[in-house]
């Protein structure tokens, strides 16, 4: 019953669009959407290049990627907060407790994801894709460009992996942003707030809202595969 | 001048010779079939002649320049090759985008691509598939429009490996087709790998046949020494007891005759007679069957697959051969 009463009040603060959540919503969109750009940007790359080059210490740095994933956000919370605290070597650029630093740390949560998802995507690729470019006549550049066109989705699905990380973690953005309402309250941080103080109600909200941008995000990259494949 | 010169090239794996060719010659505007048992260096002759693997050891001289296995030499050395592979893969585009593809990263413009784009997908009858999405194409159409994608940039040489094993019928005699008419042509040397001997010797004068990754010559099966004789207004040639073939072209004597084996037809019999034996052996090639058949002496057959499948024919079973006068050449005097 209680379950049901949360939910109802929860669906009214969303109907009425009550500032403060979307004012919740908007930072935690605002950092998620700039860490998972940035991430993308090194990530995409990176693990594009590692997924076709032919190397030595290839098989041991896909093993640290993947490694890297497990990496925990209060780990990584610590590490930026021992990095740009007073003392730290980056403390001078008073980031600490602002939504610079809680990106900067989601992008180092993503980006092993980005890169070890890429790596795979680009692995698990048919060779013919390559082999066709090859024999057609395309140079080394023509035919990454094939394959990145030919793994796309699975690049892709990456990305959509690594936001869905980073709009639902709590660690880094509560060590590292504070939780300061205003500026670096995000649904999650706000929704742990809350549920301390019993005020089940917002929380609940946020949960929703959560997931119905998870499920936006799934539901537009499987939009996008099934026109392509139509 | 020879398009493709090999000398002394050898290809090892996990310390197998898998390839090793002291001498092979492929001539310009030539057509040649590639045949030999699975696993005889057919896939990896064709990986050296596309320019995508170098051989271990060996010298290759393609137009008459020694071919240098490095990237930058190879990307132009690839231009001059269209290879189809047995199951092509179509890049997630349209069909004229994916038969333009060469002709795209040659920076060749859109009009003027558009148009040989038209032209190759004339040639494989597939005009109007122009605007499909190519992945969503049937394995024959596929098996089409790849042969147009490889042909759209005028290589100078079509390497095909066996195009018509996985798919049906009608795409087969249409593949034939194509590939006959652009031998006819001339002016773009062809290496079709085939399992099929029919094909082969109806499609490709000249034949390059391996052995254990090595040339050897094809081997000569169904030839037999016997004696021509009349019989109810006709010529045969009595080869064995029971085993004669009808030889309308040779007179009276003795001779030798050859016997197509793709042309044999072979069916379940139920009493000895004429032409008739124990089938002694049959092996897998690809997507074709060969059958051996103790007639008095070994009669070689081959047939594709799915035929073999409802013919319903078994080792140690009592079959029939039917030899037509078509697939016997004689040649009189022993």
């Amino acid at each position: 019953m209680f379950f049901l009463e949360s939910l109802r009040a929860a669906l009214a603060l969303l109907l009425e669009l009550n500032p403060e959540l979307l004012h919740i919503v908007g930072v935690s969109l605002n950092v998620s959407l700039w860490s998972t750009l940035a991430a993308c940007i090194v990530g995409v790359p990176a693990g594009f290049l590692i997924g076709i080059a032919r190397f030595r210490l290839k098989q041991a740095l896909i093993t640290l990627f993947n490694t890297m994933l497990a990496l925990p956000t209060v780990v990584i919370g610590l590490l930026v907060y021992s990095l740009l605290s007073r003392r730290g070597m980056f403390g001078s650029l008073g980031w600490l407790y602002t939504q610079k630093a809680m990106i900067f740390g989601q992008i180092i949560l993503i980006t092993p994801i980005i890169i070890a998802f890429t790596i795979a995507a680009v692995g698990r690729l048919d060779d013919r894709y390559r082999r066709t470019a090859l024999t057609l006549g395309a140079s080394p550049w023509q035919v990454a460009l094939v394959v990145l066109r030919e793994a796309r989705f699975s690049i892709m699905a990456a990305i959509v992996a690594a936001f869905g990380r980073v709009i639902s973690e709590i660690g880094i953005s509560m060590m590292l942003g504070g939780n300061a309402k205003g500026f670096t309250r995000t649904m999650t941080t706000a929704m742990a707030l809350e549920y301390d103080k019993g005020e089940f109600v917002l929380a609940l909200g946020l949960g929703i809202v959560l997931l119905a941008i998870s499920l936006a995000v799934n539901v537009l990259l499987g939009y996008a595969q099934g026109r392509t494949q139509r | 001048m020879s398009l493709f010169e090999l000398r002394d090239v050898r290809v090892v794996y996990d310390g197998r010779v898998v390839l090793d060719l002291s001498r092979l010659n492929i001539e310009e505007g030539e057509a040649y079939s590639l045949q030999g048992p699975n696993g005889a260096g057919k896939s990896t002759l064709l990986g050296i002649l596309s320019f995508l693997n170098a051989p271990h050891q060996g010298q290759i001289r393609f137009e008459g320049c020694p071919v240098v296995w490095k990237e930058t030499a190879l990307r132009a050395l690839r231009r001059n090759v269209g290879l189809v592979e047995q199951h092509p893969v179509m890049f997630s585009r349209s069909v004229r985008d994916n038969v333009g593809y060469g002709l795209a990263i040659r920076g060749v413009d859109k009009a003027r691509r558009n148009h040989l784009v038209d032209e190759a997908l004339d040639l494989v009858g597939l005009a109007h598939l122009a605007d499909s999405y190519a992945p969503r194409l049937s394995g024959g159409e596929t098996q089409r429009v790849a042969i147009a994608r490889s042909l759209a940039s005028r290589p100078k040489v079509l390497l095909l490996d066996e195009p018509t094993a996985s798919v049906d019928t009608q795409n087969r005699v249409i593949i034939e087709q194509i590939v006959a008419d652009l031998r006819d042509r001339g002016d773009t040397t062809i290496v079709l790998c085939t399992h099929n001997r029919s094909q082969a010797a109806a499609l490709c004068p000249e034949v390059i046949y391996l052995e254990d990754g090595r040339l050897a010559a094809r081997p000569l099966r169904n030839s037999y020494a016997g004696q021509f004789v009349e019989d109810n207004g006709q010529t045969w040639c009595r080869i064995a007891a029971g085993f004669r073939v009808p030889v309308p072209q040779c007179g009276p004597g003795r001779g030798r005759v050859v016997i197509e084996p793709g042309a044999v037809r072979l069916s379940v019999a139920s009493a000895p007679g004429l032409n008739r034996g124990i089938l002694t052996r049959v092996r897998l090639e690809g997507d074709m069957v060969s059958l051996s058949v103790d007639l008095g002496r070994p009669l070689h057959a081959q047939m594709a697959l799915k035929e073999f499948w409802g013919a319903g024919l078994e080792i140690g079973a009592l079959v029939q051969a039917d030899i037509p006068a078509e697939a016997v050449e004689c040649f009189s005097g022993s």
